[in-house]
């Protein structure tokens, strides 16, 4: 290995020099070792899936956990998602009425229009509504009972009432969806307000800051950073609650892919409700992963101490 | 800048002012300054000095329009105080720059919150001379977080001297920089004020840095703070320019007397209360880094 050209006792970025350096490493031999430093967290991943699945498709081949109405074999998961996103024929008995071409494909579309229009709504309101309880005392009077009261209360408890007055159609859905979603953005948006910096405000005042400036200069940016993880929770509030919805309103065919796990599982097409369910899984995860990157960009002064 | 000789012309003047805060918990009025007056004289360099609690914060923050003050009056150029004015600005403790702002923007937030006549190549400009006054060319694009607290505070410093305001407000401005770093700024903020004449009043618990710096000491007592006593400070300038104050032959004598003084308060300060704690700007940032309010949420 060639040693790379590192001062002693590194320079932090505090020193001008550090910041116009050449780059500190330079291109070095590939070995065995340096490939595993590299990549041993994506060697690990891949065997760690592996691994995962094997002993799937062997407690599911030899029916430990179940027979395979009950729990599928990994092969056969495949298969339906293969067949579920991509369509192909079901050409022997082990399939039941519900997997059909683009099945999944056809549900998680259905969700996902479902559950962006309702996130939309959710931060739509949910930031407006944070910021004026935040800036004005007496909105924060008015809508803190109902708020604090809403965002303690388990939302399904909310879903008879709610029947009564709206029936079971597409409008009770949104509303639900809503309801588990809107309040980390409200409470995050409200606590950023809350929590400005008296200093900061105090310096904008010297300066000649009058209340909207304030509110433009200071409070705003300052409260970004707790919007944007108020706007986290509440994707994946969101997402939790497309999926209780579609179980709760249920459907005759189309209900979404919350719909198609629970339909397909109590029809015992377990491999189906195990397709739709990882299909489900990857685009939480994608969901996540995507939000976590977004902190970083929008506030990178928030992630200093963290390091 | 020379506190002896010339005529001296009061420029704020504070009478028998009153001033404190409402507890809204515990529902008492604090009284923080009682029958302070104290006359600062343009173009001078007046540094109060006191036990931790004192009211220097408070009486720095009614110059500056921050707080209201609750009997007598202050002036300035006489007419009473009523909140901020361009003639006037701070330097903070806690440097109070905008994280999300680069150095130069930082620096010409000024010219963005007051109406003004100069030009955008004309701010830009005024920045750009102040950033080489300051020390901080090569730094116009970083962020707060990527300096050291010393180079924080010439952020805050340029702020506060960039529209080159009448009077410059400085609350502990060096108290959580390094030694070595603040004597480098003692120096570069004497020389700054030097060149533009202005008058400052400057806080400080640090009694060296009071004779370095002041024409006039003013020691506030215990809280709630009076004026206790003024001390001239009847050394020539530029004081930092070279070589070292401390072999100055005045010094020892003024550092004795006003330890002297600050030690009875301090010792009478300590059964008084204890200090709330001033934050340091680094403290300020750990808390902006921290996660916002988790809360009881149940999810679904
Ligand atoms: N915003 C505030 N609300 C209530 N009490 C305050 C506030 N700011 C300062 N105090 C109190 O007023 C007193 C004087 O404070 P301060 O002026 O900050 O003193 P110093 O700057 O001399 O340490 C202290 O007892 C402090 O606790
Ligand atoms: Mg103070």
């Amino acid at each position: 290995m060639t040693q790379t050209s590192q001062e002693p006792g590194s320079k932090k970025s505090t020193d001008g020099a550090a910041l116009t350096a050449q780059p500190r490493i330079k291109d070095a031999d590939w070995t065995w070792a340096r490939i595993w430093t590299r990549y041993r967290f994506a060697i690990v991943t891949v065997i760690n899936l592996s691994v995962f699945f094997v002993i799937w498709q062997l407690l599911a081949h030899f029916e430990v956990i179940g027979p395979h109405l009950i729990f599928p074999t990994f092969t056969d998961t495949l298969r339906a998602l293969k067949i579920g996103w991509f369509g192909g024929q079901v050409d022997d008995g082990t399939s039941f009425e519900l997997l059909r071409d683009f099945v999944i494909a056809k549900n998680a579309w259905e969700s996902l229009q479902r559950y962006a229009i309702s996130m939309f709504i959710a931060i739509g309101i949910g930031i407006p509504i944070g910021l004026a309880m935040g800036g004005f005392k007496w909105v924060d009077a008015i809508l803190s009972p109902y708020v604090w009261t809403l965002s303690s209360l388990p939302r399904l408890a909310i879903y008879a009432p709610l029947v009564m007055i709206m029936g079971i159609g597409e409008s009770i859905k949104y509303a639900l969806i809503i309801l588990t979603a809107i309040f980390p953005v409200i409470i995050n948006t409200w606590a950023g307000v809350k929590t400005t910096e008296q200093s900061l405000i105090n310096a904008a005042r010297v300066f000649g800051a009058g209340r909207a400036q304030i509110y433009k200069k200071v409070v705003l940016p300052y409260t970004l950073p707790f919007v944007v993880s108020g706007i986290q929770l509440s994707l994946s509030r969101g997402l939790i609650g497309v999926v209780i919805v579609e179980f709760l309103t249920g459907a005759s065919t189309l209900g979404g892919l919350g719909w198609l796990i629970f339909r397909s599982a109590s029809a015992f097409n377990s491999a189906l409700t195990y397709a739709s369910l990882m299909s489900l899984a990857v685009f939480a995860l994608i969901l996540v992963q995507g939000t976590r990157s977004m902190e970083a960009k929008i506030a990178p002064w928030r992630q200093v101490s963290k390091t | 800048m020379t506190a002896t000789g010339q005529a001296r012309r009061p420029l704020i003047v504070a009478d028998s002012m009153t001033a404190g805060y409402e507890l809204e918990r515990e529902r008492k009025l604090l009284t923080a300054l009682e029958d302070v007056s104290l006359t600062v004289h343009e173009g001078e360099f007046l540094v109060l000095v006191g036990p931790s609690g004192c009211g220097k914060t408070t009486f720095i923050n009614v110059i500056a329009g921050l707080v209201k003050p609750w009997g007598g009056t202050v002036t300035f150029n006489g007419k009473p105080i009523d909140g901020p004015g361009e003639d006037r600005s701070m330097v903070f403790q806690d440097y109070a720059i905008m994280p999300w702002r680069t150095v130069e923007h930082n620096i010409q937030l000024p010219f963005e919150l007051r109406p003004h006549d100069f030009s955008k190549a004309d701010v830009a400009e005024k920045v750009q001379d102040i950033i080489e006054d300051v020390g901080l060319v090569g730094f116009e694009k970083s962020f707060p977080y990527e300096l050291s607290g010393g180079m924080r505070q010439r952020v805050g410093l340029a702020r506060a001297m960039v529209t080159q305001p009448k009077v410059l407000l400085a609350d502990e401005p060096f108290g959580a920089v390094d030694a070595m770093t603040r004597e480098v700024l003692q120096a570069q903020l004497e020389a700054l004020v030097m060149n533009a004449g202005q008058t400052v009043v400057f806080i400080t618990h640090s009694i060296d840095e009071a004779i370095a710096l002041g024409d006039r000491i003013a020691v506030i007592s215990n809280r709630p703070g009076k004026v206790r006593e003024i001390v001239e400070v009847d050394m020539e300038r530029p004081r930092l320019a070279e070589g070292e104050i401390t072999t100055h032959p005045r010094y020892g004598e003024l550092r004795e007397h006003l330890w002297n003084l600050v030690k009875d308060e301090a010792l009478g300060a300590r059964d008084a209360h204890h200090d709330e704690g001033d934050s340091t700007g680094d403290s300020r940032l750990d808390r902006l880094a921290t996660s916002p309010a988790t809360t009881m949420d149940p999810g679904i």
